[in-house]
């Protein structure tokens, strides 16, 4: 194992429990303290991923099947182990901000904009319209309630949470690319209420994974593609944010898009 | 009478792709209306529900489980898809198979090919000078595919390859030829039977690529073609590896002649870079786009143009048309209103050549890539535009058009729709990497536009394109053209032949 993000650290403190998903580059581990992604070097190093030196995972280990954790050896359905002994702790960097540079942050949400204008979501069947729709509703909303700066609780979010195909659904996605950057910077108390009904509504209304990613998103916490990219935010222009804005855009099948919606919904707000 | 089915997977998990590629076999299948798998969450309930594939036993989901829902046009055909979703889902079709053994990292490849001598790296740009750094430190030279390589990476890479007399071609370096083994982004040459005797050293892609493919048509043969990088001639980087490229070729006995294809060199760098070409030993000829003959030195020959520097390489003239008695023929059918070029390319170089040309003609450029006198292209106003689609802002997040040609559509949509637009001019990039068939979207549009406009020759922008390919590629050098001659475009030799035309159409229509 080559990393280890926060939250899965403290899934392996568990030191056992079951694999209920298992896929070609990563798989999924429940613990008593939530979920963490054991995967290839094709996932980002991220709060809830654990970064290994494996090729596949779905030859030898089927759903349903259990790991044990002991003396930084993590064993998965007692045919593979994985040694932590040098795994690096990940956590995302969280600068502090203390001054928005509004003509950078401008610069960048153009830029996702361009991007995501030329790459518009599929189409085509009347259930891939109907989550447009939605997630396009929802997204005004969340425009709407970013800017009022209003205190009011962000009910709309139950129209997002779970919206959508794939396995984190695009409102999903879209929600924790929102609640991180207002996180990133440190708009209350917006950021706070985001997170906070999140918390409260999303354990009914999407899946254990999703849930997963979600609830560090609500610390603040994401995948280095995306906290990457909102450093480049505030961190001086001399960082490029194009290959940051192609990178999350391509991440996973429609996860990276909707992330950056997301984002951008806040960066034109803020 | 349509039937509605659903079946729900407790607790079962599927990747994003692997679940809409199943969505996407399974509503292609006969008989189905609309199809689905989703996760159940309220939300996704909700919008099964309002597209009518939900029922009963699909409303019990949670959102943990996998619904499958679909409706069709009878039970028949709903059996036969759901049986089709659980054979897939069961069989373990979805997963990725585990593929044959293959080195993941350099030390892997390297214990593979124990005797490989170049390592080509092709990883997202902030990880390629490690692993760049890795290969030379195994006495490997390197190609670097990658972009947004650092200068500094750059420049101390490449003076470690020259301490140790190996090469760093690149970064972003799109094409190169090795003892005439064509890389990455290519045209095969393995139809010619010419020896070959000539090497050139450029900064990557297509300019290369066109160059490679004249001289064959010209009868010569390329045998090393060394891409050096976009940023080496700069002052900044010192021509380190255009340099070392020199020293290695100036050994090799069966290379007589080096052509030098760039962008003007940094000031103090050209000096160098021709001091040692005059000195190599073989015939030198430099084709530095917006140099003038009387800026290469005495003793290397001057080409202003990729197709001059193909002809100078084999002492042949490439038949083109006969461009004042073509232009004053087409001139005649351009509407009243049409006077500009629109340049749809996706070939930097061959944008820059066009720019170029259409410069030496006399008339006004602008460009997102500008060259030479080129204004850019947000002051496009009363300027011919030549666009190079093939540029960062254009492919962040969506293919390079070369790889899929349909992200030119649009534009390609716009020019033919535009009233000020006399002429459009197009590159047909062939070769290994490139698009399987990449003349297919442009004459679909064509032909579309036709159909939807009832047009008249007049009432259309003249279609200009030059196909850059071998009888060897893969495409197909003659269908490649064939499909677009039939579809009413004129096919030129060259880029710069097919530029001097459209310029020519201008002038005759003035």
């Amino acid at each position: 194992m080559t990393s280890l993000g926060e939250f899965a650290a403290q899934v392996l403190d568990a030191e056992g429990g079951d694999i209920i998903a298992v896929f070609s580059s990563s798989l999924y581990l429940q613990g008593n303290n939530g979920l963490c992604c054991i995967g290839n070097d094709t996932i980002p190093n991220g709060p809830v991923n654990a970064v290994t030196t494996l090729d596949h995972f779905n030859t030898k280990i089927s759903a349903g099947s259990h790991w044990h954790y002991s003396d930084q050896c993590l064993t998965l359905a007692d045919t593979l182990q994985i040694d932590t002994t040098h795994a690096a702790h990940w956590c995302a960097e969280t600068p502090s901000i203390t001054d928005i540079d509004h003509n950078r942050i401008n610069e960048i949400a153009t830029q996702i904009e361009r991007v995501l204008f030329t790459q518009p979501p599929l189409s085509g069947s009347t259930v891939a319209a109907e989550i447009n729709n939605k997630i396009n509703h929802g997204e005004k909303q969340l425009a709407n309630w970013v800017s009022s700066q209003e205190s009011t609780t962000p009910d709309f979010i139950d129209e997002l949470l779970g919206c959508g195909d794939g396995l984190t659904p695009g409102g999903d996605d879209l929600l924790l690319g929102a609640v991180v950057t207002l996180k990133h910077f440190g708009t209350e108390p917006a950021a706070s209420r985001l997170a906070d009904s999140i918390r409260q509504r999303a354990p009914a209304r999407t899946n254990v994974i999703s849930l997963a990613h979600l609830t560090a998103a609500c610390d603040g916490q994401a995948n280095e593609l995306l906290t990457d990219l909102l450093c480049a935010c505030t961190s001086g222009r001399e960082t490029n944010p194009l290959p940051l804005i192609s990178r999350l855009l391509n991440f996973g099948q429609s996860s990276g898009r909707y992330t950056l919606r997301g984002i951008n919904t806040v960066l034109t707000q803020i | 009478m349509s039937t509605i089915v659903n079946e729900v997977r407790k607790g079962f998990y599927l990747d994003s792709v692997a679940l809409m590629r199943l969505s996407a076999e399974i509503a292609a299948m006969g008989g189905i209306e609309e199809a689905v798998l989703m996760i159940g969450t309220p939300s996704n309930l909700q919008i099964m529900q309002d597209a009518g594939v939900l029922n009963a036993t699909g409303e019990n989901a949670s959102p943990n489980d996998l619904v499958i829902a679909l409706r069709a046009d009878g039970k028949g055909s709903a059996n036969r898809a759901l049986a089709h979703a659980n054979k897939s889902l069961e069989g373990g079709a979805l997963t990725s198979a585990k593929s044959e053994a293959k080195a993941r990292t350099l030390r892997g490849g390297l214990s593979l090919h124990p005797d490989a001598n170049l390592a080509l790296i092709s990883t997202p740009g902030s990880y390629a000078a490690r692993e760049a750094r890795n290969a030379l430190n195994a006495g490997l030279n390197v190609m670097i595919f990658s972009d947004n390589v650092s200068l500094k990476d750059e420049t101390s890479l490449k003076k470690q390859a020259r301490a140790s007399d190996l090469i760093v071609m690149g970064p972003d370096c799109g094409t190169a030829y090795l003892n005439g083994t064509p890389l990455a982004f290519a045209n095969s040459l393995s139809h010619l039977s010419a020896p070959a005797t000539t090497a050139a050293i450029a900064a990557s892609g297509t300019g290369l690529q066109e160059f490679a493919v004249l001289l064959g048509r010209l009868g010569g043969n390329l045998k090393h073609g060394i891409g050096v990088g976009g940023r080496d001639l700069s002052d900044a980087v010192g021509a380190i590896s255009t340099l070392q490229a020199i020293d290695l070729l100036a050994k090799d006995d069966s290379v007589e002649q080096i052509v030098l294809i760039s962008k003007p060199p940094g000031a103090d760098t050209a000096a160098q870079v021709f001091e040692k070409l005059g000195s190599c030993g073989k015939k030198v000829i430099a084709c530095v786009f917006g140099y003038s003959e009387t800026d290469v030195p005495e003793g290397i020959q001057y080409a202003a143009n990729l197709r001059h520097a193909a002809e100078l390489a084999s002492n042949s003239s490439l038949p083109e048309h006969d461009i004042q008695s073509l232009a004053t023929t087409m001139a005649s059918s351009v509407g009243q209103g049409r006077n500009k070029i629109c340049g749809l390319y996706s070939g930097g170089t061959l944008c820059t050549e066009t720019q170029l040309a259409l410069q030496n003609a006399g008339l006004a450029t602008a460009s997102n890539a500008p060259a030479g006198t080129s204004d850019i292209a947000d002051n496009a106003a009363g300027k011919h535009c030549i666009l190079d689609l093939g540029a960062d802002e254009y492919t962040v997040g969506r293919p390079h058009p070369m790889m899929e040609p349909v992200v030119r559509v649009d534009a390609l949509n716009n020019a033919l729709n535009d009233q000020t637009v006399a002429v459009i001019l197009l590159d047909i990039v062939l070769g290994y990497g490139a698009h399987e068939n990449p003349s297919q979207a442009i004459v679909e549009t064509l032909v579309q536009h036709r159909a939807a406009n009832n047009s008249t020759s007049a009432d259309t922008p003249a279609v200009i394109a030059s196909v850059c390919g071998t009888d060897s590629d893969p495409q197909g050098l003659q269908s490649q053209r064939n499909a677009l001659t039939d579809a009413g475009v004129t096919i030129c030799s060259s880029n710069s032949g097919a530029a001097e035309l459209a310029a020519a159409i201008i002038q005759h229509a003035a």
